[in-house]
C-alpha cells in the first residue's frame, strides 16, 4: 500500500468528518461572505456619496437671498436650490439640518455697485467631514462668480482680465478610474487571502489539536502510515476548505459588479479571476501547513481556536496596510509570503498590469514557502512531541 | 511473538523506564501487571513505534521496530491508553477507515469490517454516529477498528478500564477468542483479578523496571506466597496503585 493512497484514505476522512461539521463549515463560507458583502456594502454607500456630491442639486439655505439676485441666479444654473430660510444659520448647522448657510449680508449690494469687495459668509461646521465636500462645491463655485465679476469690471475699465491672473494653472490627472477607486479596492486581496486562512481554520485546528484531545491520534499513528502521509491527507482537507472560501470570495466579488455600480464612484472592478486563483494556491498550501504547526503545538483545542484567530491577524497586516497607505511595489516584496500575493492582487483589480516576472517571482516563492511549511510539518509529525503538544 | 529487550526512557529528568526486559509469545496472554505510574504506557507505547527508546529494542515477529517501524506496524494491532473516536463519524466508518489505512480494498474491507462489528456486538449501532456512545460501546469501537486487519500481534493498554460488567465479560471473551487463534496478546493492567483471570503468564513492573516475570505457578513458588495477590504485592513490594 503506497503512501499516496493512504494519504488519500486521511483526506477523504478528514473531508467527510469536517463537511459534517457545521462550524466548520459555516466558517468556511460565511466568513468570505460577510467579507464580499462588507464590501460591497462600503462601495454602494460611497458610490452613493460621490454621485450625490457632483451630481444631486445642493439644497441651500441662504439668508438675505434678496440681495443677491444675480448670484442666486448663478448657483441656480449651477445644480445649487437656494431658499430662504429664516432660522439663524448657526442655529441650522448645530441641529443638522443644513451642512452649509449662506449669508448675504446688508452691505452686499452697496458694496459691489462701488465695485468693492462685497462681503459673503459661509457658515459651517468644519469638523464634519461629511460637510467638506459642500462646502467645498459651494466655495468653488463663489469662487467661480468672484472671478467672473472681477474680469467684467476689468474689461469695463478697458484692462485685459488676463493681467490679473499671474499663473495660468491646468490640472492633468492621470488617475484611472480604477485608481480613483483605490483605496477601497485595496480591501480585496485582504478579503480573499482572509477568506483563504479563515476557511482552513476549522479543519486545521480540529485534525490537529482535536484529534489529540479527543485520544484519536495515537491509534491513528499506530497505522502503518508514513507520517508525511498523514500531514498531506490532513493538509489536503485543510487546504480544500482554504480553497472553498477563498472561491466563494472569489465568485462573490464576481458578482459584485452586477450588484452594486462601480462607475458611481468612478471605479472600474477587473480582477482576472483565473491568475488570482493560481497565484493563491501556494498560500492555501503554506497557510493550512502553519495552521498545522501552530494548532498541533497548542496545548488544547481551545487554545488552538484562539491562536489561530491570531494567526489570521498576521497575513490581515500587510493588507490593512495597503488599504490605508499606498504601496510602491519593489522586488523584495513578491518574495514575502503573503504581501507578495496582497500587492499583486491589489494591483490586478485595479486594471494596472503586473509585470511578469513578478508574477512569476510571487509564484515561485509562494510555492517554496509552501514547500518548506510542509517540511516543518512533517518534521514535526515525525517527532514525539505531536502527541503530546506543548505540554510534552 | 513480542520480544522486548532492556528499554530505557526518560521525559526531561524522569526516568519511566531503567531497563524492561519481557516476552510475549504466540498463543499465550501475557498480562503487564503494575500500579499506576510503573511505566507500561511508554512500554507500550514504545512498542507501538509512537515513541522511541532511549535504548533497548523491541522486536515484533522478529522485526525491530527502530529499523522498520512501518513493517511492525503492520503486524500489530493496538488498543492505546487513550483510544478516542471521532464523533461524527459512525462505528462502520471508523472500522473502515483503519481498514484502508491497512490496504484493505473493496470486498474484502466489506467483510472484515462486517466481521469485526459482529465479533463485538455492534451490528445494531454500526450505522450511528460515534458522538452518542456509551463508555463500553466506544471501546468495542476502538478494538474493531484495531483489529480490523486482523493482526498476528495484540497489544492493549487497560482495555477493560472503565467498563461495566456485561462489558467487561465481552472484552475477557475476546481476549480468550485472540488466544484461540493462536495470536500473542499482550494486555496491561492494574487490576489483579484480571490477571489472574486471564493470564498464562504475567510480567509484573514496578519503578521503571521488571520485578516479576512467569507463570501465576511460577511466581507464587518464587514469592513463597499461596495467594497470586500476595505474591503481587510481594514482588512490587507494596500495594499500593494495585486493585
Amino acid at each position: 500500500m503506497s503512501g499516496a493512497r493512504q494519504a488519500l484514505v486521511v483526506f477523504r476522512k478528514e473531508a467527510v468528518d469536517s463537511l459534517r461539521d457545521r462550524r466548520s463549515v459555516l466558517t468556511a463560507c460565511f466568513g468570505p461572505l460577510f467579507f464580499v458583502l462588507s464590501l460591497g456594502a462600503v462601495i454602494a454607500v460611497v458610490g452613493r456619496q460621490a454621485a450625490e456630491l457632483t451630481r444631486a442639486p445642493l439644497s441651500l439655505p441662504v439668508v438675505g437671498m434678496n440681495r443677491a439676485p444675480d448670484l442666486m441666479t448663478f448657483l441656480r444654473e449651477n445644480n445649487v436650490h437656494p431658499h430662504e430660510e429664516s432660522v439663524s444659520p448657526e442655529e441650522l448647522i448645530r441641529s443638522g439640518d443644513a451642512k452649509v448657510v449662506l449669508v448675504v449680508p446688508e452691505g452686499y449690494g452697496a458694496a459691489l455697485r462701488a465695485g468693492r469687495a462685497a462681503p459673503l459668509q459661509v457658515v459651517s461646521d468644519r469638523s464634519h467631514t461629511t460637510a467638506m465636500a459642500s462646502v467645498g462645491r459651494l466655495e468653488m463655485l463663489l469662487g467661480q462668480y468672484s472671478l467672473r465679476l472681477g474680469s467684467l469690471r476689468m474689461i469695463a475699465r478697458g484692462v485685459d482680465a488676463g493681467i490679473a491672473q499671474a499663473v495660468a494653472l491646468e490640472r492633468v490627472d492621470l488617475s484611472t478610474p480604477q485608481s480613483r477607486s483605490g483605496a477601497l479596492l485595496n480591501m480585496v486581496p485582504l478579503i480573499l487571502v482572509l477568506s483563504l486562512f479563515m476557511g482552513g481554520m476549522g479543519v486545521a485546528t480540529d485534525s490537529t489539536a482535536g484529534e489529540r484531545e479527543r485520544g484519536s491520534l495515537e491509534p491513528l499513528l499506530i497505522n502503518p502510515v508514513p507520517r508525511w502521509a498523514f500531514v498531506a491527507g490532513k493538509l489536503m482537507a485543510t487546504a480544500c476548505f482554504s480553497g472553498g472560501a477563498m472561491l466563494i470570495s472569489l465568485g462573490g466579488l464576481a458578482l459584485l459588479p452586477r450588484v452594486v455600480s462601480f462607475t458611481d464612484f468612478g471605479g472600474v472592478f477587473a480582477l482576472p479571476f483565473g491568475v488570482t486563483f493560481v497565484l493563491l494556491l501556494p498560500l492555501m498550501v503554506t497557510a493550512g501547513a502553519m495552521q498545522m504547526v501552530v494548532a498541533s503545538f497548542a496545548r488544547s483545542f481551545k487554545e488552538a481556536q484562539t491562536t489561530l484567530g491570531l494567526l489570521n491577524l498576521v497575513p490581515a497586516l500587510p493588507g490593512m496596510f495597503m488599504v490605508f497607505l499606498p504601496v510602491v511595489p519593489k522586488a523584495w516584496m513578491f518574495v514575502v509570503p503573503m504581501l507578495s500575493e496582497e500587492v499583486l492582487i491589489s494591483r490586478l483589480v485595479r486594471g494596472e498590469s503586473a509585470d511578469p516576472r513578478h508574477l512569476a517571482l510571487a509564484l515561485a516563492a509562494g510555492l517554496g514557502w509552501a514547500g518548506l511549511a510542509v517540511a516543518a510539518t512533517v518534521r514535526l509529525y515525525r517527532s514525539e512531541r505531536v502527541l503530546f503538544g506543548a505540554a510534552g | 511473538m513480542i520480544e522486548v529487550q532492556d528499554l530505557h526512557k526518560s521525559f526531561g529528568e524522569v526516568a519511566a523506564l531503567r531497563g524492561v526486559s519481557f516476552t510475549a509469545r504466540d498463543g499465550e496472554i501475557t498480562g503487564l501487571l503494575g500500579p499506576n505510574g510503573a511505566g507500561k504506557t511508554t512500554t507500550l507505547r514504545i512498542l507501538t513505534t509512537v515513541l522511541s527508546a532511549d535504548r533497548g529494542r523491541t522486536l515484533v515477529d522478529g522485526v525491530d521496530a527502530s529499523k522498520d517501524p512501518l513493517a511492525v506496524r503492520v503486524r500489530l494491532g493496538a488498543l492505546p491508553h487513550a483510544h478516542g473516536l471521532y464523533p461524527r463519524l459512525t462505528a462502520r466508518e471508523h472500522v473502515r477507515y483503519f481498514g484502508e489505512l491497512h490496504g484493505l480494498r473493496g470486498e474484502e474491507l466489506r467483510r472484515r469490517t462486517g466481521e469485526m462489528l459482529e465479533m463485538l456486538e455492534m451490528q445494531e449501532v454500526a450505522d450511528r454516529r460515534a458522538e452518542g456512545f456509551s463508555q463500553g460501546q466506544r471501546l468495542r469501537v476502538a478494538i474493531a477498528r484495531a483489529l480490523v486487519h486482523g493482526p498476528r500481534n495484540v497489544v492493549l493498554d487497560e482495555p477493560t478500564a472503565g467498563l461495566d460488567v456485561p462489558g467487561t465479560r465481552t472484552m475477557r471473551r475476546l481476549i480468550g477468542r485472540l488466544k484461540e487463534e493462536g495470536r500473542c496478546v499482550l494486555f496491561s493492567s492494574h487490576v489483579m483479578q484480571e490477571v489472574t483471570a486471564l493470564c498464562d503468564r504475567v510480567v509484573v513492573i514496578a519503578r521503571g523496571t521488571v520485578v516479576a516475570d512467569g507463570t501465576l505457578d511460577e511466581l507464587r513458588q518464587r514469592t513463597g506466597r499461596d495467594d497470586v495477590e500476595d505474591a503481587f504485592v510481594a514482588a512490587i513490594g507494596s500495594g499500593e496503585g494495585l486493585q
